[in-house]
């Protein structure tokens, strides 16, 4: 197999020498596992390969198609865009965590067979929550934990439907689902929809993705999202479903972001913002919104990536993440100002960036099926995701009330990393034909007319106008917003309280059975045993039976005494009432 | 170079260049609206020249203000400390 | 040669020697030598085994007691060749975790252990039914000494109960064996009662008879709870070899009696099974996450991992027995793992209070990164041992009663939820220390005591075809036994 190398074998084993290799020569080795992953995924071919058994199940480890390869294409660019912002962590743990994590993104968009593909997902929680609890800190780790409860959760979501499904359809091959959907289905749909966000599963996101490291979150908001949109992709495109879904998404993020006040948390609400496009674009289904979904994946994982970038450094140079207590800094960080404003132009889709030549695509795909309020709503998000990321956060942020924070430039790799990540904003958005020709299936779709551009333009700056005009009302306040995680963050207070309360006290009464009931119950057997005993036989017999019906008088007041005794007496009436019937049944 | 341009729109010195700047560039794009060709138009609203202009205003708007409703009137914002 | 009496009675032996040792660390090193020796002539045995057929293999037989049929036999088959490896296994195992930790009479426990040990694996290998009820009375008598004298506080009463519960049990599985000795034409072999055709009326009251002595063994919800206290009170060896062992005594009873000897019966009471087998997965569950004491949250998760491990048996069909007897092998190594972890932590801080500690992470790197492995593996994460037993006994369980097992999947949920638990409290956060302990992280020893178990985790977890394969053969034949002529899917 050596035109085969699978690129996740290459993240996973080579994270482990990670913690092994000294200073400078691991900074070379982080880079180069990623660019090596990078031409493998690029001189891929398209086969099955791996087809092997496992506990008698026929199982296929890496399917390549054109899905696959795009999905592939985008993660290993952002792997590398992300370990060279990474490069200053000195913790191996973190880039271990990173590279499984990457990896085992990589074998779930390979994976030709449900088991598979569940190894792999369950690895990318696990790899990810590391990330979360290596911030450290009380918030951090209860985060973390939260987060891993629900992707746990949510995997045993998924293999019961796997389960099911292996054996409704005797195959677990990975692959669309035919006509309608039965319990094995909608329990694959719900986990999958749970990881791309879809609220009201989406709580796990906007609670996690903000504690996490700096450097993790890039990581974090790239892969669990956009894996759930390509099994999405792979397994239920066209399904009404998630047309609904996905639009609501896209507004539900808007909304709660005008809400938001850390700015990370704000930015992973414009995640679900986004994936809801792509969401929506899988449910409609046909070639040019399935397109549109993974080309606005492929775009997204890049912008996003900046703007987390961006908004790392702004937290790592400053130690605030509270737009509240953040401005002015544009003084003392012009280029990562510049950068991030790239990123926000790109996920608004300003013509001439990448958001303008992938969201549309969805959009056109939605006006071309004459779906009204679809498009309607998703332009509506548009607006609200430039309001935000474009306009509110970079504001308060960089500009508005100057706090006077000391601030500096971050260091070079972070600022290496974000300028590729928007050197490829701004590629893609240019010359857009490259990424057409990866993706899965023909393009006909001309981004650059006259009309889309004056649309967009349009839409933007008359919201700049909006924002303008009512800026007061956007402040920034010190709040959190609660969102669905409040069922299980409420929930498991009550439910631990069951646990601890009712449910203990019951068992310790059971346990204590022994002693107020089964124990009197023994002694009295045990002293009808001995009482046959003496009747029965004999002699010498006779003498000790004596002897220990005077210990049986004792018997009461060692209640909680010597228990040998109690086991004597027990094994004389065993040994007795063996000997009986040996006797008798000679 | 790039700080300049930062600078351009950070500094206070440069606010009504900045505002000139910015209304001289909503009036073009609403000028070109009108001039562009629109054969593909798939809905009736796309035919209107501005549409998309008002659309962006009244959506910035819109979502400002039923976000911050949500918010306050429906119980969504809470005290930082809430689920401690 | 007579392997299996060779591995059945060499730790006896060595109980024997030891009885003229003086010195403490002659005592221990010979007590180690003996139990290695045995886990090399179980070694011997694995690598000799023939797994394509359902017989019992390196079999001996001798005449005990004519007069009353009973004969000294002993053999292995598919099923019970794993538990005499792992049996064999542990015992050195459990040396090693006993060398600090046990400081006084030495030499007693020691024969405790080895006496132990040997009656054990008689219980696996017997092949003679009185035989076998002599070795799994026996067995009781050692484990109460463990408890009783080398355990904490509270060990009497532990000690006592874990005894009496026991027993209790024993005495209704003797008049059940007297009655299937006199049904199944006045013989003690338990292959061919295996083979017997019993009428269903006995059956059925014989069923309920073993149950009883089985279900406290398991052990079953509600007959379970003398095993949180027996695991609290008993010293960390006699924890890891009552959970890794003791407890699967049970469940080898249902596979060796219940099932072959009293097919229909099993067949006619396996829903009900399948209920009791999820109560305990979800109580046990439960009860593990209300617990602040280390031990007793192991006991419980292990009563709700030996509820897999019923519902495994009791589904009936290929899948779930062979996942409830993989489970069976990877509880011994996962749990007993867990229970040495919690011995370690002991040994340093002589607290079992979750709440006490924190921040081990920092403290003591291996011993913090270890527990993170058996823990995943306790919640049976894809590439560990308990992700393979489980998926088998879901799969099983779903052809069975998926009513029944998707209850039985939330018990997992409540796995994640405990073990996670534990780990963040013990383990992440700032660091905390009960009084002026100090924590020291593990030494070769305990390392060499640990690898083989996290080595077994991923061997089962990635390829566990060669396990499979070994209890694959009489399993189906176990099969055919249940369900008659042509089932052995």
């Amino acid at each position: 197999m050596t035109d085969f190398v699978h690129p996740a074998a290459l993240f996973i084993l080579g994270a482990v020498p990670i913690p092994f290799l000294p200073g400078k020569i691991r900074k070379a080795y982080l880079v180069v596992i990623p660019a090596l992953a990078l031409l493998a995924v690029l001189s891929i071919q398209p086969g099955n390969y791996g087809a092997m058994r496992f506990i008698g199940q026929e199982i296929l480890i890496a399917r390549v198609d054109r899905l696959s390869i795009v999905f592939a294409t985008v993660f290993t660019i952002m792997a590398l865009i992300g370990t060279v912002y990474a490069l200053h962590v000195t913790r191996a743990g973190e880039h271990v965590a990173a590279f499984v994590y990457v990896g085992s993104a990589l074998g779930v968009v390979f994976a030709g067979d449900y088991l598979t593909l569940y190894v792999f997902w369950e690895a990318m929680a696990v790899a990810s929550a590391y990330l979360v609890f290596a911030q450290g800190g009380g918030p951090a780790i209860r985060a973390g934990f939260r987060y891993l409860m629900v992707h746990i959760t949510g995997g045993v979501v998924l293999l019961g439907g796997i389960v099911l499904q292996g054996f409704g359809t005797g195959s677990l091959l990975f692959g669309p689902f035919e006509g309608q959907m039965g319990p094995a289905a909608l329990l694959i749909l719900a986990s999958f929809m749970l990881n791309a966000a879809v609220p009201p599963l989406n709580a796990w996101l906007t609670d996690a993705y903000p504690e996490a490291t700096v450097t993790g979150a890039v990581f974090m908001s790239a892969f669990t999202t956009k894996t759930a949109v390509y099994v999405l992709a792979r397994a239920f495109p066209g399904t009404e479903l998630l047309v609904w879904f996905g639009t609501a998404m896209a507004l539900y993020g808007v909304v709660y972001a005008v809400l938001e006040n850390d700015c990370r948390r704000l930015l992973a609400y414009h995640i679900v913002s986004q994936v809801g496009y792509m969401v929506a674009g899988i449910g409609i289904g046909t070639e040019m919104a399935v397109n549109g979904a993974a080309s606005h994946a492929f775009a997204h994982i890049l912008y996003k990536g900046l703007l987390f970038m961006g908004a790392g450094a702004v937290i790592y140079v400053t130690g605030r993440r509270k737009l509240t207590e953040l401005g002015g800094l544009y003084k003392s960080m012009p280029i990562t100002v510049a950068l991030y404003m790239i990123g926000a132009f790109a996920i608004s889709a300003f013509p001439f960036f990448s958001g303008f030549v992938t969201k549309s695509m969805v959009i056109a795909a939605a006006g071309q099926e004459h779906r009204a309020l679809v498009v309607l709503a998703l332009t509506m998000a548009s607006s609200g995701t430039f309001l935000h990321t474009g306009l509110k956060l970079p504001y308060y942020m960089f500009f508005g009330t100057d706090r006077g924070l000391p601030a500096h430039e971050p260091p070079r790799n972070m600022l290496i990393a974000m300028a590729m990540a928007a050197v490829l904003c701004i590629a893609i958005g240019v010359y857009p034909q490259p990424l057409y020709a990866l993706l899965p299936y023909p393009v006909d779709f001309e981004p650059y007319t006259g009309v889309h551009i004056t649309e967009s333009l349009g839409l933007l700056m008359f919201t700049a106008l909006g924002f303008v005009l009512f800026l007061r009302a956007l402040d920034p306040e010190a709040t959190i917003s609660i969102d669905t995680d409040w069922f299980y963050r409420m929930g498991a207070r009550r439910f631990m309280w069951f646990a601890e309360k009712p449910l203990a006290y019951w068992e310790q009464a059971v346990s204590s059975v022994s002693e107020t009931i089964a124990l009197p119950l023994m002694h009295g057997l045990a002293r009808v045993g001995l009482r046959i005993d003496v009747n029965g036989v004999d002699g010498i017999v006779n003498g000790v039976a004596r002897s220990i019906l005077r210990g049986g008088g004792a018997l009461r007041r060692l209640q909680t005494g010597v228990v040998n005794h109690y086991a004597l007496a027990m094994i004389a009436g065993l040994i007795g009432a063996t000997a009986v019937f040996a006797v008798v049944w000679q | 170079m790039i700080k300049r341009v930062v600078d351009f729109f950070g500094d206070q010195a440069f606010a009504v260049r900045r505002r000139q700047l910015f209304y001289v560039s909503l009036a073009i794009i609403v000028i070109a609206d009108f001039l562009v060709s629109r054969e593909h138009a798939e809905y009736l609203w796309d035919r209107i020249p501005g549409w998309s202009a008002l659309y962006g205003f009244g959506s910035c708007v819109l979502l400002i203000f039923v976000s911050k409703f949500l918010g306050h009137k429906c119980g969504l914002m809470r005290r930082e400390d809430y689920y401690d | 040669m007579a392997l299996l009496s060779l591995i059945v009675f060499t730790p006896a032996v060595g109980a024997l020697v030891l009885a003229f040792i003086r010195n403490e660390q002659t005592v221990r090193w010979t007590a180690l030598g003996f139990t290695a020796l045995d886990f090399v002539l179980a070694v011997m045995m694995l690598a000799g085994f023939d797994a394509t057929t359902h017989a019992m293999q390196f079999t001996e037989a001798r005449p005990w007691v004519p007069a009353l049929g009973i004969t000294y036999a002993l053999g292995v088959d598919g099923i019970s060749v794993l538990f005499v490896f792992l049996t064999a296994l542990l015992g050195w195992i459990c040396v090693l975790a006993s060398w600090t930790a046990i400081e006084s009479k030495v030499k007693e426990f020691m024969i405790s252990l080895l006496v132990m040990q040997s009656l054990m694996l008689g219980v696996f290998c017997a092949l003679d039914l009185f035989l076998f009820y002599v070795f799994w009375e026996a067995m009781l008598i050692p484990m109460y000494i463990i408890i009783g004298v080398w355990g904490g506080e509270g060990r009497v009463y532990a000690a006592f109960k874990f005894f009496l519960y026991t027993l209790a049990g024993s005495l209704l599985f003797l008049v059940g064996v007297i009655v299937l000795y006199l049904q199944g034409g006045q013989t003690f072999d338990i292959i061919a009662l295996s083979n017997q055709d019993i009428p269903f009326s006995v059956q059925s009251w014989l069923f309920l008879a073993f149950l009883v002595a089985f279900a406290v063994k398991v052990p079953m919800v509600p007959v379970h709870t003398w095993l949180p206290d027996a695991h609290v009170q008993a010293p960390t060896a006699g924890s890891i070899i009552l959970a890794a062992v003791l407890l699967k005594m049970g469940a080898y009873g249902f596979l060796r009696f219940s099932l072959p000897m009293l097919p229909e019966a099993s067949v006619y009471y396996s829903t009900a099974m399948l209920m009791l087998s999820a109560l305990a997965i979800v109580y046990g569950g439960l009860l593990a996450l209300a617990q602040d004491d280390l031990k007793k949250l192991v006991a419980y998760s292990s009563i709700s991992h030996m509820g897999f491990v019923t519902l495994g048996i009791f589904t009936l069909n290929l899948r779930g027995l062979e996942g409830g007897i993989l489970q069976m092998f990877n509880h011994g190594v996962t749990t007993g793992a867990l229970f040495l972890f919690v011995g370690l932590i002991y040994e340093r801080t002589h607290t079992r209070s979750i709440g006490a500690y924190g921040g081990l992470m920092k403290l003591a790197p291996v011993y913090t990164s270890f527990l993170a492995l058996f823990a995943l593996s306790s919640m049976a994460l894809p590439g560990t041992n308990s992700f393979v037993g489980e998926l088998l006994v879901l799969s099983g369980g779903f052809a069975a009663n998926p009513a029944i097992t998707a209850i039985a999947v939330l018990g997992a949920l409540l796995g994640a939820a405990y073990l996670l638990g534990m780990y963040r409290k013990v383990a992440l956060g700032p660091v905390r220390l009960p009084g002026g302990a100090k924590v020291r992280d593990v030494n070769a020893r305990e390392l060499i005591a640990i690898l083989p178990l996290a080595v077994l985790v991923f061997w089962v977890g990635l390829y566990p075809k060669p396990f499979l394969g070994i209890i694959d053969a009489s399993v189906k034949h176990l099969l055919v036994r249940v369900h008659g002529e042509g089932s052995g899917q």
